[in-house]
């Protein structure tokens, strides 16, 4: 299947949605009601609006997922990442870094964009079909990215542990709760939030940088990379738990900043605030 | 500073766990509340302390805290 996408133009694939998305809307409710709130309440939608900003909003998350397709099948996107420069500069120094991913665009498209000599190691979820593991293993093989599972046994946590004392890059979702239920609570779109602790303690613990990278669709065949680093003006003599959790903030002020930008790319399709 | 005593201050100024709760038999989970996150501190912190590293084989068998030192002994012996 996958190699239809090697074939299918984009906008007629896009286009076998719109008559598809009316039966997510009605029938996962609990993502409507989610992504309903998230427009009425904290974008400040009238009720017609957030309704038809649902309908976006799922019609974005159809188009990054054929688009992630189309990557499997060997197609090429064009990024527009004029904050390359910040990235480069932690890649062509010795120390590893931490770089932060989200549940909002396309994040997953800069393992096949930011080229480095350094490993790159990203924690994955079990769960996901054998395909698109697969594919997405055949792709990352060719970017000297190194896919690490989450294991019961924790191992993950060594590996990702090593893949950073050796100068590597650790990719992870700065935005979702998983393993260790340990939290940090940050504004967020006014009220607060809860963002997982593991990423930014183990950053902070190890003293290395920490990069909030977010990939945005603005085109059939284009999108925006946004590359921010994290307590670059931190006082490395606080304790590590308070590095953190001032990482967090920033990185929360920073997705909500692109989501403010980009509203129907944010693909958290569950009370966020709860 | 005995090695007892550099673990026990590293889990009650890093992590926060009440001094009190701390013994040989008390367990890393339940009785101390370390979870996976605090693994990671833990293998950052006896790399940084005692130098050597810490594989995920090794946490398998580590229970209570008085193993746990008991094997950092072990090592560094």
């Amino acid at each position: 299947m996958v190699k239809l996408f090697r074939f299918i133009p984009l906008p007629l694939a896009y286009a076998c949605m719109v008559p598809v998305i009316p039966f997510f809307m009605l029938f996962d409710r609990r993502g409507y009601k989610a992504s309903y709130s998230f427009f009425r309440k904290r974008i400040g939608r009238g009720p017609l609006h957030a309704f038809f900003s649902v309908y976006a909003n799922e019609f974005r998350l159809g188009q990054v997922v054929v688009d992630r397709f189309a990557v499997y099948a060997g197609r090429s996107f064009t990024l527009q990442n004029d904050e390359m420069p910040v990235f480069n500069r932690l890649a062509e120094a010795e120390p590893g870094f931490v770089q932060l991913g989200s549940h909002t665009g396309n994040f997953e498209l800069v393992g096949y964009t930011f080229h480095s000599i350094k490993k790159m190691g990203t924690l994955v979820f079990s769960g996901e079909t054998e395909t698109v593991m697969q594919q997405r293993a055949a792709v990352f093989a060719r970017s000297n990215i190194e896919m690490v599972p989450v294991s019961d046994d924790l191992s993950h946590l060594f590996r990702l542990n090593e893949i950073l004392r050796d100068g590597g890059i650790v990719t992870m979702p700065g935005d979702r709760v998983f393993g260790s239920q340990k939290t940090f609570s940050c504004p967020f779109f006014g009220e607060p939030a809860t963002f997982p602790a593991g990423p930014y303690i183990l950053a902070a613990q190890r003293s290395v940088a920490m990069v909030a990278v977010f990939v945005m669709k603005e085109g059939v065949r284009r999108y925006r990379v946004f590359v921010r680093q994290l307590g670059e003006n931190l006082d490395p003599a606080q304790p590590s738990r308070v590095r953190a959790e001032s990482m967090a903030r920033e990185f929360a002020a920073c997705l909500e900043s692109v989501v403010r930008q980009y509203p129907t790319q944010w693909f958290n399709f569950y009370d966020f605030w709860k | 500073m005995s090695i007892e005593e550099k673990i026990k201050n590293f889990l009650v100024d890093e992590m926060e766990i009440d001094s009190a709760k701390i013994s040989p038999d008390a367990r890393l989970k339940e009785d101390l509340g370390i979870d996976s996150l605090e693994v990671v501190d833990t293998v950052v912190f006896v790399e940084r302390e005692f130098g050597f590293k810490m594989k995920s084989e090794d946490f398998k068998d580590i229970k209570t805290f008085g193993e746990f030192v008991d094997y950092i002994t072990e090592k560094v012996g």
